[in-house]
């Protein structure tokens, strides 16, 4: 019994080194291969707020976004932009408008061959909105309709408001040109905290997106185009 | 850490197919209803009581009300009925437009027969946002109930008490009529 033990612990460490030594043996040409990365600065903008401004009445939105190569796989990254958002329920009628600045840190998952420069990439992001609110015009919920109800408008603005958010970014940035990338991702928030009009409540936050009445979650998408400003090799 | 190493990530119509994936994920939106659950604007909760032994509750026989100049009778309770043979307790819309509601108050028993009273119901109006799906609930406050005076005088309410002044909530009784 004890000499199967020490036979199959030594059988398992020998395993192990040759596993070892593959793995040094696979990785030894790969690295004499390494080509230098290029440094730079991104900057491009949203085509996704460009389009649904053109195609969604109700949206009017623009937003730059950019990131800064820290290391091998970090980047910085931010964007900025500003949105207004004129929706009607069928007992709510409300516009906000705003700006809101994000920043935070992309991180390359995908190992790039030769000169290759794509990412596949997760990120965080903290998000800070700037906004005001109008509720346009209201009417009521009630059981029965024995009573004639009658709409409010109101056409009560509030200004001054603010929101901060964390989100989490899943995407990919993909050379198709030289220094020109594509970029899209999809995004889920979580809303950390926020000033609230009188009486009513945020239903949009600029760079949030839409709210939801139970929960402060939230979720969006981007796609756009970067162009890199090189700046160094390394 | 370990990175991503696969030769098929390599491909361009790779990153093209996951380009179009992420774009489609992003289409499909929750929905909002106004469910039941959510908050309505609240009824008047009215309990009948009898005028020679307050604490006990004294039905009213064969009871309808109807808002000041309507045709159709009110909803009574959350079934929609607008009659009830014995009535002690009767939950009823105020109207969220103006700051009072005038009702009558229909009986008719074998004894007494038929009788209306009006009865003029004054607060003050609050709004509330429930949800972007059911819009805005009234609260209603500072409740105060009064008996018109009729001619011939012959009333079959003698007397009205608020319990809780603030309508905004079923589960109170907020006024309690003596008969």
């Amino acid at each position: 019994m004890k000499c199967m033990l020490r036979f199959f612990t030594s059988l398992l460490i020998l395993s192990g080194l040759s596993l070892c030594s593959a793995q040094q043996e696979a990785e030894q040409p790969v690295d004499s291969l390494r080509t230098q990365k290029k440094y730079g600065l991104r900057v491009g903008i949203d085509a996704a707020s460009l389009a649904r401004t053109v195609l969604d009445d109700r949206y009017t939105g623009f937003q730059i976004m950019g990131d800064y190569r820290f290391t091998d796989d970090i980047y910085f990254a931010a964007e900025l932009g500003n949105e207004s958002f004129d929706e009607s329920y069928e007992r709510v009628d409300f516009e906000t408008s705003g700006s809101f600045l994000k920043g935070g840190i992309d991180y390359n998952f995908y190992d790039n061959w030769l000169e290759m420069d794509n990412m596949i990439y997760a990120g965080a992001r903290i998000g800070y909105a700037n906004m005001s609110q109008t509720l346009k015009r209201y009417s009521y919920n009630t059981d029965n309709t024995y009573l004639p109800s009658r709409n409010v408008f109101i056409n009560q603005e509030t200004t001054g408001l603010s929101a901060v958010w964390f989100e989490l970014h899943a995407g990919i940035k993909v050379e198709v040109l030289n220094n020109l990338y594509l970029v899209a991702n999809i995004q889920l928030r979580r809303m950390i905290t926020e000033s609230i009009p009188d009486g009513f409540d945020n239903l949009y936050v600029p760079g949030f997106g839409r709210t939801y009445d139970n929960g402060n979650v939230g979720s969006g998408y981007s796609y756009g185009i970067l162009y890199r400003i090189p700046l160094y090799k390394k | 850490m370990r990175k991503w190493p696969s030769p098929i990530l390599m491909n361009k119509s790779f990153f093209f197919v996951l380009f179009i994936l992420l774009l489609a994920s992003s289409g499909c939106e929750r929905d909002d209803l106004c469910t039941p659950d959510q908050e309505t604007s609240s009824r008047m909760v009215v309990v009948f009581k009898d005028l020679l032994s307050p604490d006990t509750v004294k039905p009213v026989e064969n009871l309808r009300v109807r808002v000041l100049g309507a045709s159709e009778y009110a909803p009574l309770d959350f079934e929609g009925s607008t009659s009830l043979e014995m009535a002690d307790t009767i939950y009823i819309p105020l109207r969220n437009f103006d700051d009072r509601t005038i009702y009558d108050f229909e009986t008719d028993n074998q004894e007494d027969g038929f009788n209306i009273d009006r009865l003029n119901f004054s607060y003050t109006r609050e709004d509330e946002f429930v949800s972007r799906a059911c819009g805005f609930k009234v609260n209603y406050n500072d409740l105060q109930p009064r008996r018109q005076d009729e001619i011939p005088n012959q009333p079959w309410i003698f007397e009205i008490e608020v319990l809780d002044s603030t309508v905004n909530n079923r589960n109170e009784v907020h006024v309690e009529i003596f008969h």
